[in-house]
């Protein structure tokens, strides 16, 4: 059998493609398809009202970028995405840098924290705008008996706090996640190359800066994408407490893509939406990757 | 690790097996004798519901050898995933709609005309005109009437008491005053809980509209908002202002608070008290706490406002079994099965018969709600296929004149520019 | 890896205390909630009160509820497990392979995570149904499979990239197959990366709310997420006490299996790491 050589084994670009087939394979029947259908849908009036559409040209893409309030919606997202993937990143990897000192109980905290993440995205909305909620939320009930304010704040019914509402509760939500990527990081730094710093007489902030932070690169920049592109598609919390509102000011492309998918019908009209938003992203993963191989 | 790859292999092949063949059997029981009908709605998901319509399902199945197959999602989720379903091609007989999801529904044009299944006559003498002219769209009769009655305004007799007022307010004018004794308790209450959040806001904004004497929409269909509108708008204003209404009070908000004694007046449908008993009210206690009135008029003499509400069964055009479908529909129709729902979770019957049996007519609960039906309107979105798309333009612009971004005027030209884009 | 220095040890507790208590307070409330009487839900008062175990027996003896729990389980075991069987195969390719389309495959797969899931679901159903996995853990499995795949590749191929071709080598000249290598030398020494994978995977499974709620509809294989939202989310009230009860519960044996991991595998790798 010509395929085969070395005593019989598969050659190495042969495994290689083997070994991606399994993968390859689910992701071209459930993603790809889909994904192509989706782009070739942006271009008709697909509605769910009606399996029948017609070819619209680029009639929603009009409509989209000639909604005034399109490029508000793009701005909330980016606010959105950046400070719920950077608040948690942050608070996530002091904590692991907490967590992995070891003392007695870190172990058993370090599973506990996980079970923010597991608690299902509907019920963390309805415990966080509780929280905030401006009648009987824990938190103005919390302010008021310390007399820090005479009169509840409606912290969920102002735009500007509204918005920090959503982030801090997604940043609840998901500081386990990055604790748990960055504690395997931290866990991965050369102990070896830390203790030679030692000897030069590094401090702290120093082994910080020189070998933690630098050992960890990869991994924090894989983290801070898969938690941005998390927060892209994140729908649940701010759907759950505030619907988009009030006056739109937590609405983001995902909560727009479903609103107009699954409130208005207009499939064809969301697939635009969603269509724009993979091209902006692919502008800023061409820049990732370059950024990455310069780096390599 | 080769161990555990060959463990995982096998698990997953028994796994593949166990799940193909948990979807034969499936099929198999449809196949069988007997007619196999998928009802498909919330209630039988929804935990105070889910007993009630259990027995339905095998009482029907009991009495006639047939199966009620039940697909159920949450009711925020209803329409899209019967939409879905619908799309697909999945097997779907008879559905459980509101007004809203049975609008949705009839648009795609799979329902279909109870005309012809059940008879223009049997339907007829079974129900008032009124409320079958609710399931009905271009002279088709595409929904039957389950249980209707009207969203109205919902008040705590206990707060208004307190307040000093025996009697609910009337007027407008009333109102206000009402309102501001209740501010004056100085107990929190928060007086008036009309919805500023979420879909609801718009519906809870058009009887105030209808009761300052303007509408969204014309006869035609057009834009109207007539310079009343600004008037509401600017009544709302200043009822957030003294502090009567909140922003962030969505209709979910408003039931909490309301069960909880820290709301005087809010509006909803018969199915108010739900929450009430979830929060541990008896229910025969819930009308101390909870009771119906007719929404203040501008000047005394006007016709209160209030808009339609109800839930409709509905049977589908592509579906095999019509027969068993309309079969199943009349015995949740029956006396008995109607009455039965009344009693457990106050559904209100529909049909003549049910409707007027003692226990209904003397409901101290049901009277407020049954009393606003007779003027009660149809929401105006109910036969829009943009309905939430309309939606949402009325409570966006709503929420940017409360928050203080536009004045009353903007915010109704805004508005008007908007709808006619969407129309 | 840092000296105890008392600008340390300050920073330490300071953090310690502040997201400590950002983390655990919320989880408090919710398990505070869970133990208050119905009636009591919305007083403000914190365990110092009336508390009662009736919200916790009752989801504990929901028939249905477990059901959810028990699907929720498996579904989340079986997807996490073979997310990363696949992903790890994948990322080994891609990392130590090199043939034509690599790339391509590899930006594709990055991409698709990008595209709004919303929309991809219609197309899914309708596919699901042409194969007849409507309803069935397949479709569940298949679709949270898929979803988890580009994460899972991605950092996976960041572990298999830091092992160094000279050990791969050194094993080849050995005479180890190339599967033999993968299998004993570096799937071995990505433990801890698939360890993130798996447990990503297991809770987008355990998350997932709309395509569980669109692809499985029968209650008898409904997962939990959709589950608690549609027994306690309704069209009339909304039981918060109920839904905070039962995501407590739900959480219990998933985090006791977390704990029990996390230990169990840290130091199987530290160990292992030796031996190699």
């Amino acid at each position: 059998m010509a395929k085969f050589r070395n005593n019989g084994r598969l050659t190495d670009t042969q495994t290689g493609i083997l070994l991606v087939i399994p993968g390859l394979a689910v992701f071209i029947a459930v993603i790809l398809y889909p994904f192509i259908s989706a782009i070739a849908m942006s271009f008709t009036d697909r509605s769910l009202l009606n399996p029948n559409s017609s070819f619209v040209g680029l009639d929603n893409y009009i409509k989209v970028f000639s909604d005034p309030y399109f490029f508000q919606t793009v701005w909330t997202t980016i606010i959105f995405v950046v400070f719920a993937t950077l608040i948690p990143f942050t608070l996530g990897l002091i904590w692991a840098i907490v967590l992995n000192q070891g003392f007695r109980g870190s172990e058993f905290l370090r599973g506990v924290t996980l079970v923010n993440w597991i608690i299902p995205g509907t019920a963390i909305g309805f415990l966080w705008s509780w929280i905030f909620n401006g009648q009987y939320g824990i938190l103005n009930g919390l302010l008021s008996a310390l007399g820090i304010i005479d009169e509840n704040i409606s912290f969920l019914g102002q735009p500007a706090s509204a918005l920090i509402c959503v982030i801090i509760a997604r940043s609840w939500q998901m500081l386990p996640w990055y604790m748990a990527f960055l504690l395997g990081g931290l866990q991965g730094v050369p102990v070896e190359r830390i203790e030679a710093a030692r000897i030069d007489g590094a401090n702290n902030l120093q082994v910080f800066r020189y070998i933690v932070i630098p050992g960890m690169r990869q991994i924090f920049f894989l983290v801070l994408i898969l938690g941005a592109i998390g927060n892209l598609q994140h729908f649940d919390i701010p759907w759950t407490m505030t619907e988009g509102g009030p006056a739109r000011a937590t609405t983001t492309l995902s909560i727009e893509v479903y609103r107009t998918a699954f409130k208005n019908w207009k499939l064809g009209q969301a697939a635009t939406v969603g269509t724009v938003w993979a091209v902006l992203l692919l502008l800023f993963s061409v820049v990732y990757l370059k950024q990455v191989r310069e780096s390599d | 690790m080769r161990k555990v790859l060959a463990i995982a292999l096998i698990s997953l092949l028994s796994l593949s097996l166990f799940a193909a063949g948990a979807g034969e059997s499936q099929n198999a029981s449809a196949e069988s004798g007997s007619t196999s009908i998928v009802w498909a709605g919330w209630s039988g998901e929804e935990e105070a519901t889910r007993d009630i319509f259990q027995r339905m399902r095998t009482g029907y199945e009991e009495q006639s050898g047939n199966t009620v197959q039940w697909v159920g999602w949450t009711w925020a989720d209803t329409a899209q995933q019967l939409l879905i379903r619908l799309q697909g091609g999945e097997q779907l007989d008879i559905a459980q709609t509101d007004i809203g999801i049975f609008n949705t529904v009839a648009q795609t044009g799979a329902l279909a005309d109870l005309n012809e299944i059940f008879g223009r006559e049997w339907l007829e003498e079974n129900f008032a005109p009124s409320t079958l002219a609710v399931g009905q769209i271009d002279g088709k009769q595409l929904g039957l009437p389950w249980s209707m009655a009207a969203i109205t305004m919902v008040y705590n007799p206990q707060i208004l008491e307190r307040a000093g007022w025996s009697e609910v307010p009337s007027t407008i004018e009333e109102f206000e005053q009402c309102m501001a004794d209740i501010a004056a308790l100085g107990e929190g209450i928060i007086p008036y809980g009309v919805s500023t959040k979420d879909d609801t806001a718009a519906g809870d904004l058009m009887p105030w509209l209808w009761t300052f004497g303007t509408t969204v929409f014309n006869e035609d269909g057009s834009v109207n908002l007539g310079p009343e509108a600004v008037d509401t708008i600017n009544w709302y204003k200043d009822l957030l202002a003294k502090g009567y209404i909140q922003m962030d009070i969505g209709r979910g908000d408003a039931r909490q608070l309301f069960a909880q004694g820290m709301m005087a007046f809010y509006d909803d449908a018969v199915l108010a008290k739900g929450q009430a008993v979830s929060a541990g009210v008896d229910p025969a206690e819930v009308v101390n706490v909870c009771s119906a009135m007719p929404r203040p008029v501008l000047n005394a003499g006007d016709e209160s406002q209030s808009t339609m509400w109800g839930h409709m069964l509905v049977i589908f055009d592509s579906s095999q079994y019509k027969d068993s479908a309309a079969d199943f529909a009349k015995y949740l129709l029956s006396d008995d099965v109607a009455l039965e729902y009344f009693e457990q979770n106050g559904m209100p019957p529909v049909t003549n018969s049910a409707a007027n049996t003692e226990e209904v007519l003397n409901d101290e609960y049901l009277k407020g709600f049954i009393d606003a039906t007779a003027t009660a309107k149809l929401d105006e979105t109910a036969r829009m296929t943009n309905a939430s798309e309309i939606k949402t333009i009325i409570v966006e612009e709503l929420q940017r004149t409360l928050l203080g971004q536009t004045t009353a005027e903007e915010c109704v030209e805004n508005m008007r520019t908007r709808l006619n884009a969407a129309i | 890896m840092f000296q105890k220095t008392l600008a340390f040890r300050i920073f330490f507790i300071f953090s310690l205390i502040l997201i400590g208590c950002f983390v655990f307070l919320p989880l408090l409330w919710m398990i505070n909630t869970a133990l208050k009487p119905a009636d009591k839900t919305f007083t403000l008062y914190f365990f110092a009160g009336e508390l009662t175990l009736e919200n916790i027996i009752g989801i504990l003896t929901d028939k249905t509820i477990m059901t959810y729990l028990k699907n929720s389980l498996i579904v989340s075991f079986l997807s996490s497990f073979m997310a990363t069987l696949v992903s790890s195969f994948a990322a080994y390719s891609f990392s130590k392979f090199r043939y034509r389309g690599r790339k391509a495959i590899m930006g594709a797969f990055m991409m698709s995570q990008a595209f709004p899931q919303a929309i991809l679901l219609l197309a899914i159903y309708l596919m699901m149904q042409r194969f007849h996995l409507l309803g069935s853990y397949w479709s569940l499995l298949i679709s949270y499979i898929v979803f988890t795949l580009p994460v899972g590749t991605w950092t996976l191929k960041g572990y298999f990239d830091g092992i160094s071709n000279s050990l791969i080598e050194s094993a080849k000249i050995d005479g180890a197959g190339n599967f033999r290598i993968m299998t004993r030398i570096v799937f071995p020494m990505a433990v801890p990366g698939m360890i993130s994978i798996a447990i990503y995977g297991f809770v987008w499974s355990w998350n997932d709310l709309l395509y569980a709620m669109t692809l499985v509809t029968d209650p008898a294989r409904r997962t939990l997420a959709p589950g608690l939202v549609m027994t306690y989310l309704g069209e009339a009230s909304t039981n918060w006490a109920a839904m905070m009860s039962a995501s407590i519960v739900a959480a219990i044996p998933v985090t006791v299996i977390f704990v029990f991991l996390q230990r169990y595998f840290i130091t199987g790798l530290t160990s292992g790491a030796v031996k190699e």
